[in-house]
């Protein structure tokens, strides 16, 4: 049976981070962060975990990936303003506004592509993985991962490209 | 992991975003409260035998949430005090283990026969009278002796506190009811038989309190409730509502129940709720008449068609926006509702008889009942005004 406290202890902040990196929402990091860990243990319950770390960060990438997904899909039905969706909504002091609205675009930009491209784009780019410890991670060759990566960066780069619509993003989802 | 990879091709748009989230101010970690509700699921999911709980839609309607809600605080009340009192002397080790809990987790299932998923309802509850419930996008955090619940809904980052006071003169509330379960678990019941439930083969007891039926189902072995199934009316609807993966004195962290609204929620609106029975039924059936022309209904149960009809015409056809919580008038109703029905359920002396009456007739008591201790009766009139009267002045003879 893990110790479930040394683990959340331990490993806790970082998976939190990961989380509230891409959500930008303590509220959500917060959700996010029990949902993880409690499918984490499932996984304990399939499988040995070797690395629980590692496990914990990729499944905060996954849940974050969903839920940036999903707020992108009500924004999309209500035609409205989401306000969780917003740089505004937390701003840090340092952060400009012109990095607060670049980082919200990359953040719009990872609902409209496929999920697993975004969790691999997430792990790599944002959490600093390298291809060998997604592919070990993931269960895929370091092929695969390099061919996600790069279809991931390709469609970012059109969404995050300055004439791109982003106020249509339905023609665009995965 | 290997590092997070260098500040690269200032011209390439993706480079920059990332490299802007890379370096965005992220906090520290998880508040204590965060960690706490973590552990608690995390055992809560490590003691289940089944799959975990898993988050559900939530419904959209505000009759939908009304419905919930009173089956949630009916759930709670019939669980802490009701069923208890009926328990067999073959079931009076479940019952004392139940008696003698300072914490409680348990799971409700309630399956609307027109909804496709069930709605689920995690529940914990620590000495002394705290409360918290967790269903999809909403928590409740209630202090049952401070009369206080904080409603907190995560998909709009809003929060509601509710003040719902109980009067003294009230014989029973939940709070009250959680002590006297503990003096009594030794009444009769009847034996039903076995189940397996999972890899436990349970063994059952039936409970029938006003035409409500539970069915207790407890493990021999531990004396542990494994589940508990229930049938309750629902508009015209017979709904199953069941209660399971029960946990007794586990560790609940005193975040779980703090009465705060979490950084980043909005509180809205106080609602300030009347204190004793009479004014509840006072509120609701201006509410009431006030939709009816005058006319009173035939009963306070809530679950009528009557009811469910009125209910309809205030608020069935305002379809709320996804996840937005209900409006605060709604949420008065649903608290007072289900109060009173917490009420009803636990005062036997009291009556409800509304034949002929109207709205204005000041002469006619419609609703009576006697307060703990007390010899005369609180008594609601036609015009709704209230009096204490003595029992030869009420319309039927109470019932003994």
């Amino acid at each position: 049976m893990p110790d479930w406290d040394e683990i959340v202890r331990r490993d806790g902040p970082a998976v939190w981070r990961t989380a509230y990196r891409l959500l930008n929402n303590s509220a959500d990091a917060d959700e996010c962060f029990q949902e993880v860990f409690v499918a984490a243990l499932e996984v304990s319950r399939r499988e040995q975990v070797g690395n629980w770390r590692a496990l914990l960060q990729r499944l905060a990438a996954a849940r974050a990936v969903d839920r940036l997904r999903e707020r992108y899909r009500r924004r999309s039905r209500e035609q409205t303003t989401d306000w969780n969706t917003l740089a505004g909504n937390e701003p840090s002091p340092s952060q400009g506004v012109e990095e607060a609205e670049l980082a919200q675009c990359l953040r719009d930009a990872l609902a409209q592509i496929p999920a697993q491209q975004a969790e691999v784009f997430s792990l790599h780019g944002l959490e600093g993985w390298s291809y060998q410890e997604i592919a070990e991670q993931l269960s895929l060759s370091i092929n695969t991962v390099g061919v996600l990566l790069h279809r991931a960066r390709k469609r970012l780069r059109e969404l995050l490209a300055p004439d791109h619509e982003q106020t249509n993003p339905r023609k665009d989802r995965s | 992991m290997t590092g997070i990879p260098p500040f690269s091709a200032p011209d390439d748009p993706l480079d920059r975003a990332a490299d802007t989230l890379r370096r965005a101010s992220v906090p520290e970690g998880p508040r204590d409260e965060t960690i706490a509700r973590t552990l608690a699921a995390l055992r809560a999911a490590a003691a289940a035998k089944t799959a975990p709980f898993y988050r559900r839609r939530i419904m959209r309607y505000a009759l939908k949430v009304a419905a919930i809600v009173l089956l949630a605080a009916g759930t709670a009340v019939y669980f802490t005090g009701v069923l208890p009192l009926r328990a067999p002397l073959a079931f009076a080790e479940v019952a004392a283990k139940l008696r003698d809990v300072r914490t409680l987790t348990y799971e409700v299932t309630t399956k609307l026969e027109k909804e496709k998923e069930p709605v689920k309802m995690k529940v914990f509850f620590k000495e002394p009278g705290l409360v918290r419930f967790e269903g999809t996008g909403f928590v409740g955090i209630s202090d049952l002796k401070q009369g206080k619940i904080l409603q907190l809904y995560s998909d709009t980052k809003t929060a509601m506190l509710v003040d719902y006071k109980r009067s003294k003169d009230t014989k029973r509330d939940v709070a009250s009811e959680i002590e006297e379960l503990r003096g009594l678990a030794d009444k009769k019941g009847e034996s039903v038989g076995k189940k397996q439930i999972g890899d436990i083969q349970a063994e059952g007891f039936r409970v029938e309190d006003d035409g409500t039926v539970r069915t207790v189902w407890a493990d021999p072995k531990t004396k542990m409730p494994v589940l508990i199934e229930m049938w309750v009316i629902v508009g015209e609807q017979q709904v199953l509502s069941t209660i399971s993966d029960f946990q007794l004195d586990t560790w609940l962290d005193d975040s779980l129940f703090r009465m705060e609204p979490p950084e980043g929620y909005k509180l809205q609106k106080m609602v300030t709720m009347e204190q004793k029975p009479e004014d509840d039924v006072v509120h609701l059936l201006r509410a009431y008449a006030d939709k009816s022309g005058g006319q009173f209904p035939k009963s306070l149960n809530l679950g009528s068609v009557e009811w469910q009809t009125y209910l309809k015409q205030r608020w069935g056809n305002e379809k709320t926006k996804d996840k937005e919580p209900p409006k605060p008038e709604i949420v008065q109703f649903i608290m007072q509702s289900a109060r009173l029905h917490a009420f009803l359920q636990a005062n036997k002396d009291h009556g409800y008889k509304s034949d002929g009456a109207k709205l204005g007739d000041s002469d006619k008591i419609i609703f009576w009942y006697r307060p703990d201790k007390a010899d005369k009766y609180r008594a609601v009139y036609g015009d709704l005004h209230i009096a204490d009267v003595t029992a030869d002045q009420l319309p039927e003879k109470p019932k003994k």
